[in-house]
């Protein structure tokens, strides 16, 4: 029982949650709901960090949540707790979660959140497979939250038929690897696993199935749209919960089943990493939406990632998992900031926030902030995960990865620059209409000084690299 | 906390307490970024005595070794298992940048007291770009060092972009990213030169004594120098200077041009230190862009007729000579490319003070709509004459002193191609001063071209004093260079050690 603590804990959650929209379904605000769901990731969050579960192999072996996966949950506890937080119901303001469909909304956030912790502690691809879906089917319905409107629902449709593809194609090739090993356990997977053509195809199929959780290019024409049609807290937990499910999601089905042929996709992942960055990079230089420019920096973000992945070695796990951290509260912060304003006014195009740092100071300094680690500016946290990821490829002399990764660091500024362009230098386009004084909740406050602090420290303290190095050294 | 500490941190606290100032203290905004650069002028006066009574009369021993004379060390591990360190320390070279850098600040302060628009937030930037700079100076870690000098990219972008002139953002943008890919460049090449040294430290001297395979050299120094050359204006990638220093407000270009370039070319000679090698391999590569470099900064400038252009251009001339002096590659040329960074740091901070301030009354910086200046503003005059006559080299100025030496040691190289460079490059004072006096003649002398300019004001008490500084000190370190000369001869001790293990070894 203590063993999964973490997701029976949130199963129930979710059960309550969904609970109490049921009971009283006409006198809820919502405020229940989410005070419930915070209150309880947060115990979640602090229950794992203290250490006190213990690390044994549950369901006759296929579940075993070791360091690693404990780094990768509380990862997934945070964003959901973030998330949680920039949903709060509001009776003042608008809000972009409709109140009285809360309680359903932060269920299916805590279901997905569950499946990527079982994910992340499955030693056996079946439990593996079941994560995953339980991952993925929730946050089609969360994309489609908004069901009377057409962008949303759109967003929904192009979810469903990419993940049901990709779901598709990773199945297959798991169904290869277990006719060619007679066995669905990871680390028996791993052991008979030999390089012959059918491994190769299997590997393939495999990768698209990854490639689309991550949305490493080729795979990632479903994100801009669905990031853009989604709610933006739906597309923020996408952004940065799920794109880490899919890093744990790599890490099992390719870093660990093909440990033995790692000569057959260390390649292939490298040029993957320079396809994506490349790609994401050039295609957000001319976005001016915010959530479909977040969209396509984050395609970005999980190049620079997947630089990390090409070292395969504990460098490049200890890298990986600390840049995702970073990632995730630098994300975060920028979502914050874009949902704050989308809230109040509706406003979702940066060529709107002209003249923002002079009507809300506070909101424009978080989003210079998180635009300068996203971009990764000294001293923010997002200077040394970049230097991390490059050293882990550094050390296998890729060095050419790595210049890619500066080269496109520096095409990156050129937009994380623009945005601070609007918000900073520009004058507004229509001075009639300007951004007015923007109230900050709460809730939203305290995202804002949670990741503009975690971006000014985890970058400079040095106890937050050694957290993931000492997992990383450990192991999953 | 130690000294080095103090100097880093006492800009970054100042702009955390001028960030914390509520509304109704404004006015003590520009009082604390003072002091705060006022302690640090203090401070680094102290590192410049302590660091020549260290050296003592004397001189450094015959056998010093290859490594760095360091002083006011401070060391503890910092980041990760990769070895990053919290490492400070400073030889000569860095001892008289860091000067440099607080002189420059010092008075850049002043230059922006007149400043009204978004007071607080300029000097947040100001001051956090100036921690970085005495961060790269002081910084003996490879990794601290790439922090500090991408921390001082930060509030360039918005300090042009918000407070400039002119196509300001354009230029900001152009600056930041062409900077950025020179970064770029500098990253790649630090984690190269801490895996090939395989060391486990990225301590510069840890390096450096590791050794680097020479095959490695070969390709990584010519990387890395564009790296670093970019920021010190090396041609072809110097455009952003032009544009970048014209658009960029008073404060902020004497600070670009007369600090951050320095970083160019003193990362450069750090590369020269830690790949002897590769820069007895391409030396005379860069030698000959440089010399490009110094003909056609100079011929550009003479074509220009805006103030700010000219200057930005006689920018990428002179600190084309720095790059020269490093690519010779012997004693004599380091020293004078050193005093060069030295002397051309005060002389461009004066030259855009001085263009700030003229502007400021004028409305104008074409030196076609000025004339008979120096008959109302005879203290603006004269100062902008000297720093004119320290940029033709006129000997009793700092220039002089660094020119002559950057000449004599790379003719003493007995190639004919080292002799055709100098000479080409020792022609460039000619053009110098066809840029120069022509500013000069134009502006000050001759009849009133405006006739609205005759009722202008000379300089004010809070303009005086930093112009009286930089003319102080270009004066004094043209007449008085020797204590520059040992604290650059001393540091530079452990670079020709280098050099010449790495002659002595048979080339790849």
């Amino acid at each position: 029982m203590a063993t999964i603590a973490i997701e029976l804990g949130l199963v129930l959650l979710a059960m309550v949650v969904f609970a109490v929209g049921l009971v009283f379904p006409h006198k809820t605000s919502g405020t229940a709901e989410a005070r419930i769901t915070l209150i309880g990731m947060l115990g979640l969050l602090a229950l794992s960090a203290t250490g006190w579960l213990p690390v044994r192999p549950a369901f006759g072996g296929s579940y075993l949540a070791g360091p690693v996966a404990v780094v990768f949950k509380q990862l997934f506890l945070l964003a959901g707790v973030l998330t949680a937080l920039l949903s709060w119901p509001n009776p003042d303001r608008g809000a972009l979660i409709p109140r009285n469909r809360t309680g359903e909304y932060l269920g299916l956030m805590l279901l997905s959140v569950t499946g990527m912790c079982f994910l992340v502690s499955a030693r056996e691809l079946v439990l593996l497979y079941v994560g995953l879906e339980l991952v993925t089917v929730p946050l089609i319905l969360l994309v489609a939250l908004n069901r009377h409107e057409l962008r949303s629902v759109e967003a929904g449709m192009k979810y469903v038929m990419f993940s049901a593809m990709s779901s598709g194609l990773l199945l297959y090739g798991l169904s290869l690897v277990y006719g060619m090993t007679g066995t669905t356990v990871l680390s028996a997977v791993a052991a008979k696993i030999t390089r012959t053509p059918l491994t190769l195809l299997a590997l393939v199929l495999v990768m698209c199935g990854v490639g689309f959780k991550i949305s490493a290019a080729p795979f990632h024409l479903w994100t801009p749209d669905t990031y853009e049609g989604a709610p933006a807290p739906v597309a923020a937990f996408l952004s940065v919960a799920s794109k880490a499910a899919g890093f744990a999601l790599f890490y099992k089905v390719i870093a660990e089943a093909f440990g033995q042929v790692q000569g057959a996709w260390l390649g292939l992942v490298a040029i993957l990493a320079a396809l994506t960055m490349t790609f994401g990079n050039l295609a957000a230089l001319h976005q001016t939406q915010m959530k479909r420019f977040l969209a396509f920096s984050s395609i970005a973000q999980a190049g620079y990632l997947m630089i990390g992945l090409t070292h395969g070695g504990e460098l490049g796990l200890a890298s990986v998992l600390y840049y995702l951290l970073v990632y995730l509260v630098s994300n975060m912060a920028a979502f914050a900031v874009v949902i704050l304003i989308a809230a109040a006014t509706g406003k979702e195009d940066m060529r709107e926030y002209a003249g923002l740092s002079e009507t809300n100071p506070a909101l424009a300094a978080v989003m210079m902030l998180a635009m300068f680690s996203l971009a990764g500016i000294p001293p923010l946290a997002g200077f040394l995960g970049k230097f991390y990821l490059f050293a882990a490829a550094a050390e296998k002399g890729l060095y050419w990865l790595v210049f890619v990764g500066a080269i496109n660091a520096t095409i990156s500024l050129y937009y994380y620059l623009t945005v601070i362009k609007w918000m900073y230098i520009a004058k507004p386009l229509n001075p009639a209409e300007p951004l007015g004084w923007i109230g900050i909740s709460w809730a939203g406050g305290a995202v804002l000084a949670m990741t503009a602090a975690a971006m000014a420290l985890i970058g400079i303290l040095p106890q937050v690299i050694h957290w993931t190095e000492i997992a990383a050294a450990a192991g999953f | 906390m130690g000294l080095l500490t103090a100097i880093v941190l006492v800009p970054f606290l100042a702009a955390l307490v001028i960030m914390a100032l509520p509304r109704r203290r404004e006015p003590w905004i520009k009082p604390v970024a003072l002091a705060a650069t006022g302690i640090n002028l203090g401070l680094s006066l102290f590192l410049v005595l302590d660091y020549l009574r260290a050296i003592g009369p004397a001189g450094a021993p015959a056998d010093a070794g290859a490594g760095l004379r360091l002083a006011h060390v401070e060391r503890v591990p910092w980041l990760g298992r990769l070895g990053i360190e919290y490492y400070l320390g400073v030889d000569g070279i860095s001892v008289l940048m860091i000067f440099l850098t607080a002189v420059v600040i010092f008075c850049g302060v002043f230059a922006s007291w007149g400043h009204t628009y978004r007071v607080k937030e300029f000097f947040v930037f100001l001051l956090l770009l100036v921690t970085g700079v005495f961060g790269v100076f002081a910084a003996q870690d490879l990794f601290l060092f790439f922090l500090f000098y991408e921390l001082a990219v930060l509030p360039m972008y918005l300090l042009i972009g918000l407070w400039g002139t002119g196509p300001k953002e354009y230029a900001a943008m152009k600056l930041t990213l062409m900077l950025m890919g020179g970064s770029a460049l500098i990253v790649v090449g630090i984690l190269v030169l801490y895996f090939q040294a395989g060391a486990k430290t990225f301590s510069i001297s840890g390096i450096a004594q590791a050794g680097i395979p020479p095959a490695t050299q070969a390709w990584l120094f010519p990387v890395m120098f564009f790296g670093f050359g970019t920021l010190g204006g090396l041609w072809p990638f110097h455009t952003w200077s032009p544009d970048g220093h014209a658009s960029a407000p008073t404060a902020v270009s004497m600070l670009h041009a007369g600090v951050l370039m320095k970083l160019g070319g003193f990362g450069c000679l750090k590369l020269i230190y830690l790949m002897p090698h590769g820069a007895l391999m391409w030396g005379t590569f860069f030698m000959a862009l440089t010399t490009v470099n110094i003909f056609y900064g100079a011929l550009v400038a003479t074509q220009k007729t805006d103030l700010k252009y000219i200057t930005a251009y006689s920018s990428v001339s002179h600190c084309g000579l720095v790059l020269f002096g490093l690519g010779a590659l012997n004693q004599t040329a380091f020293q004078g490319a050193v005093v060069q960074m030295f002397a051309h740091g005060l002389m461009t901070a004066l030259f855009f003070a001085l263009i700030g301030m003229i502007y400021g009354r004028t409305h104008t910086r074409f030196i076609t709509e000025m004339g008979g200046l120096l008959k109302v503003m005879p203290y603006l005059g004269v100062a902008y004459m000297i720093g004119g006559f320290a940029g033709l080299g006129l000997p009793g100025l700092a220039g002089f002193v660094a020119e002559i030496q950057v000449f004599v040691g790379a003719f003493s190289v007995n190639t004919p191609g080292h002799r055709i460079m100098t000479l080409l490059a020792a022609a460039s004072v000619v053009t110098s001063a066809v840029y120069l006096l022509r500013a000069l003649t134009r502006m000050l002398y001759g009849p009133m071209v405006n006739p609205d300019h005759a009722g202008l004001t000379d300089a004010s008490f809070m303009e005086k004093v930093p112009l009286a500084i930089l003319v102080f000190l270009l004066a004094f370190a043209g007449i008085y260079p020797g204590w520059m000369i040992r604290l650059i001869e001393y540091s530079l001790g452990p670079v020709m050690v280098q050099l010449q293990q790495a002659t002595a070894l048979p080339p790849i």
